[in-house]
């Protein structure tokens, strides 16, 4: 049987990159399958998919070697145009994929290419929107849509074009499990009824092993595994090696929890929301009603749909948002009453993407710029730098780089995580550590946090993520609709289906 | 109102714009200004509600300058001085003396009506086109694909930037910046910060947005390609634009050989 | 490496869609400019614009498509915030003016735009950078006030410091960026700037020089304040991404 996906002896690096981001790889895919690539982060999956569908070499600068051929065509000698009819991609990022201004003339763009009639586009539209679920939704704007609405669309406009193979690239990173659950549920419908090609991108291992019928992983651009699901299920000692995430059973991450320590010191608040209420300009009620205590040394895990109001929350906690109605306290004083400088020695905020809180062209500069900006001594400063490149092995980054640009993203997020902790805040809080991130840095980045938890700092995290839910929060605080559900210590959630279903929390 | 098309309104702000500007006398211009309050009418555009005030008031602000640049740094004589003072004197010679005459008020009146004349149907525009039908009406009449989409974008780039930067700034903040109790030289420096992290976040959203585009198999020219929403142009919008560009020429024309629009088609009559 | 083959892709979406977001970006940083820093009596001119700190690099980052994204960004400038109007069409000429001179000078002297490259001494540099930026606004009052003696005064001065720069800093593309990247993208875009709302009557003929030296003196330190540092910190890195423009388009 002919492959409709080759790699011939294929290599390729990019113009920026010190080495070869893929190297001679040999694959073939078949018209049917469903495949899983796995790998950890910088591996050269994403670089995998592009090559796929002509991204490389058409539009990327670099060196290439061997070829790609899909259906027959040499995707270095194809226009793009051509091969987009036969490869949909779809991305990570659900707001980059929108360049249209409502869903409808998203979904149009790719057909008017293929020069159908109006007719037979009204008619694609109507049945991409049918197939994902989202009848109705021609006239809406992409700021109306959740993320998982948002990445449905952009599957809607690719499978309106009728591709033969379907390429996503971590197609769930950026949404909730409800919003997983919608797209590898939507997945499974249209593979079975069109019998197309696809070819996924994931760290969700447990979807993987239930959808994929062949996987491929990858580690430093070479192929590492190449075979059925069946043979890859029993290899746990295959995942631990490149450092992927193996399931194991919910049963004992509670029992896990069971055998820690629970939190002391509940009797002083160290924040105390009291009747808060937020509205945005745009009259959306944020929150509402909130109460809540935020103890001395707690481990917090902020849970809730898209939307919820986990955000908006968090915000209030550094004084980023002033209560429009209701108290704030940090460490029994109205929030109001501190200034940025004294909030941020108090409190660090880590940002989902860290591009958006680094600002300086150094690792050194940066860890320093929140030291300088409070005027901290020369000698401090020093000290403070060297204790936090040992505390998050920044050390060989340091020497090696000469600029934050080139760094990875993991360690963009240690070098985020670093600026923050360099202050030495009481309280830490982080929003979604483990976005786009593989196992092993998902388990590197919160061991530092269970470090930082011993030594009795306060950590929130707002997260979806069941692993780090389950194995490192101790208690929860739920948000539904800008309402409060409740604050449970994590091993009574873990045991409550009802809590789990409100705040969209799957086992892991 | 008579549904006209894109395209055409767009003309209608553009042409008449211009001819704002060229058309000799200034009674004409003031015909042109209360025809302007007749389409914001005739559109319900509500320049009386909060936004559409605060956009009035800070256009008459910028319309002020006129006058001040006028009343402050010319020198036209005319047959009344309102008001005259020297002010700055550098080896004999006064490098600043104020002027105020009749003429002065006039040329600073008649431009500030015209520019109001130009804010109006600017309004206009705003108020009747939105972005979408803007698009979809150049598209329909074969405007290139890639320049609309581009249009398309630059919309979207202005919200996404205006997110990003609070975003940039409230991270700012959590790492001890202020921003109000602060010097200016320390304000710029901040904000050289914030504008190098927005330059990068640019860069990337550009590789992602165009993978997007191109992933769809989008081509940069494509000879033929079906318009999906299309607005086809009725006898109306030829019209329109046929006595737009009638009396455009008659502007031009009017501004050569001197005289009034109004008077003149008065005159056909009489 | 031997065995493979260098790929440069032409004119790509990233083009189109980078001068889209550069234009709705630097309009907005245009708009706010103008609010913060309204140089009366002419609207639409700013005192700090800010913009001009992003029109140079865009240019030599991107080529025409940087020149191209100013310009239009002025466009969007000109209705929202002033009362030009159409003529905004023509005033904005002074903004593709601005990325267009130094863009030019570097591609016909062969220039590699990392000015960031291989800087020497970079401190005494941005410090005689700030003397000369004086300069050459003291030189501006001499030709508004025809003062010959001051004017060739600030001009030998401005040749001395250009020459101390060269001799700290043996570079064509530092030299080609302080000539053209800040004196003349700031002469340029201040005299088009302020001759075209004049022309079309929303100021005098006298007021001209008062508007291109604020012009000129407010471009003048935010490019060398704002734009050359972004220049030094970014270029290296955005040359090695597939949006960077070498040519003109591609």
């Amino acid at each position: 049987m002919k492959p409709i996906i080759e790699f011939k002896d294929f290599s390729w690096k990019y113009k920026a990159s010190k080495d070869l981001v893929l190297k001679s790889i040999n694959l073939k895919i078949y018209r049917n399958e469903f495949i899983g690539i796995m790998g950890p982060t910088g591996a050269g999956k994403s670089t995998l998919c592009s090559c796929m569908n002509g991204l490389i070499p058409l539009r990327s600068r670099g060196w290439i070697k061997g070829t790609v051929e899909v259906s027959g065509m040499d995707t270095q000698k194809e226009k793009m145009a051509d091969l987009g009819k036969k490869v949909g991609l779809v991305f990570q990022d659900p707001e980059a994929q929108f360049v249209m201004m409502t869903v409808e003339d998203e979904i149009a763009i790719g057909l008017e290419t293929l020069c159908l009639n109006r007719e037979e586009i009204r008619e694609r539209i109507d049945w991409a929107l049918k197939l994902v679920g989202l009848e109705g939704y021609g006239n809406k704007a992409p700021d109306e849509l959740s993320g998982g609405q948002k990445q449905r669309i952009a599957i809607a406009s690719i499978m309106a074009m009728r591709p033969e193979i379907l390429i996503l690239d971590e197609p769930t990173s950026d949404l909730d499990p409800d919003g997983k659950r919608e797209i590898f549920e939507l997945l499974e419908s249209i593979r079975n009824e069109f019998q197309l090609t696809i070819i996924l991108v994931s760290h969700e291992t447990k979807k993987i092993f239930q959808f994929c019928n062949r996987v491929v992983i990858l580690e430093e651009g070479e192929i590492k595994f190449n075979g059925e699901t069946s043979q890859l299920v029993q290899n746990e000692v295959l995942f631990k090696e490149i450092g992927l995430y193996y399931p194991i059973d919910t049963l004992n991450y509670i029992q896990t929890l069971e055998n820690s320590k629970c939190d002391e010191s509940q009797n002083t608040p160290i924040i105390e929301i009291s009747n808060l209420y937020y509205t945005y300009p745009n009259q959306t009620e944020a929150l509402k009603n909130i109460n809540l205590k935020v103890f001395h040394n707690e481990f917090l895990a902020i849970i809730g749909k898209n939307g919820s109001g986990k955000t908006t929350l968090i915000k209030h906690f550094n004084g980023l948002f002033k209560p429009q109605k209701g108290i704030v306290r940090l460490k029994n004083k109205p929030i109001t009453e501190y200034s940025i400088s004294k909030i941020s020695q108090i409190i660090g905020y880590c940002y989902q993407n860290p591009d958006h809180q680094l600002f300086k062209n150094t690792i050194r500069e940066e860890i320093e710029y929140g030291l300088k900006n409070l005027k901290f001594s020369n000698d401090e400063i020093e000290k403070r730098h060297d204790e936090i490149v040992d505390l998050l092995d920044l050390k060989k980054f340091e020497e090696i780089y000469k600029s934050t640009f080139y760094l990875s993203k993991g360690v963009r997020q240690r070098l985020a995580l670093a600026s923050v902790l360099v202050l030495k805040p009481e309280i830490l809080i982080i929003d979604e550590p483990t976005t786009g991130q593989d196992y092993r840095m998902i388990e590197e980045f919160m061991k530092i946090l269970e470090e930082l938890h011993s030594h009795t700092c306060t950590v929130i995290i707002v997260t979806h993520d069941p692993r780090v839910i389950a194995k490192y929060s101790r208690s929860v605080i739920i948000l539904d609709d800008g309402e409060l559900i409740g604050k449970f210590p994590t091993k009574e959630f873990l045991k409550d289906k009802e809590l789990q279903k409100i705040a969209a929390y799957t086992p892991p | 109102m008579v549904k006209i098309h894109p395209v055409t309104k767009l003309a209608l702000v553009f042409i008449l714009s211009v001819i704002s500007l060229v058309l000799p006398n200034i009674l004409d211009v003031i015909y042109l200004l209360l025809f302007d309050f007749i389409l914001i009418i005739l559109t319900k555009v509500p320049i009386f509600s909060k936004g559409f005030r605060k956009a009035i008031i800070a256009f008459l602000l910028a319309n002020l300058s006129i006058f001040i640049a006028w009343f402050f740094f010319s020198h036209e004589s005319g047959n009344i001085t309102i008001f005259e003072v020297n002010i700055v004197l550098i080896k004999d010679k006064w490098i600043w003396h104020i002027l105020i005459t009749d003429q002065t008020i006039y040329k600073a009146a008649n431009i500030s009506l015209r520019a109001i004349t130009m804010f109006f149907l600017m309004l206009f525009m705003f108020v009747s086109i939105s972005d979408r039908d803007l698009i979809h009406g150049l598209r329909s009449i074969k405007f290139p694909f890639s320049v609309c989409l581009v249009i398309s974008m630059t919309f979207r780039g202005l919200s996404m930037f205006q997110q990003e930067y609070f975003v940039v700034k409230e991270a700012m903040m959590t790492r001890g910046v202020e921003f109000e109790k602060t010097s200016i030289p320390k304000k710029i420096k901040n904000f050289i910060s914030i504008f190098i992290v927005l330059i990068i976040l640019m860069f990337k959203r550009t590789e992602e947005m165009s993978a997007s585009i191109e992933a769809r198999g989008i081509p940069l020219r494509q000879k033929k390609r079906t318009v999906y929403h299309y607005y086809p142009m009725k006898m109306r919008d030829y019209l329109i634009i046929f006595l737009l560009i009638s009396f455009f020429i008659y502007s031009i024309y009017l501004r050569i050989v001197g005289g009034s629009f109004l008077y003149s088609i008065i005159g056909l009559f009489m | 490496m031997s065995e493979m083959k260098e790929v440069k892709p032409g004119v790509t979406w990233q083009h189109l869609v980078v001068t889209a977001l550069a234009t709705g970006d630097a309009a907005l940083l245009a708009i706010y400019a103008v609010i913060i820093a309204p140089v009366a009596p002419f609207p639409g001119v700013s005192g700090l614009y800010l913009a001009a700190a992003i029109y140079v690099p865009l240019s030599l980052w991107l080529g025409m498509w940087g020149c191209i994204a100013g310009y239009f960004s002025c466009v969007i400038l000109g209705f929202v915030s002033t009362p030009f109007g159409a003529v905004s069409f023509i005033w904005s000429l002074a903004d593709l003016v601005e990325g267009l001179i130094p863009l030019v000078a570097f591609r016909i002297f062969k220039a590699d735009v990392d000015i960031g490259k291989d800087l020497k001494r970079k401190n005494e540099l941005y410090i005689l950078l700030a003397i000369l930026v004086a300069n050459l606004i003291v030189a501006a009052f001499a030709t508004a006030l025809v003062i010959p003696i001051l004017w060739l005064i600030t001009l030998i001065i401005a040749i001395i410091l250009i020459v101390i720069m060269y001799f700290l800093n043996p570079s064509k593309s530092w030299l080609l960026y302080v000539i053209f990247g800040i004196f003349g993208a700031a002469l340029g875009s201040a005299l088009i700037g302020i001759a075209v709302p004049i022309a079309f009557g929303f100021g005098s003929w006298d007021a001209f020089w008062i508007g291109v030296i604020g012009w000129f003196a407010g471009d003048l330190i935010v490019l060398s304040a704002i734009a050359t540092p972004m220049m030094v910190y970014l270029t290296g890195k955005i040359k090695e991404t597939s949006i960077y423009v070498e040519g003109w388009f591609s």
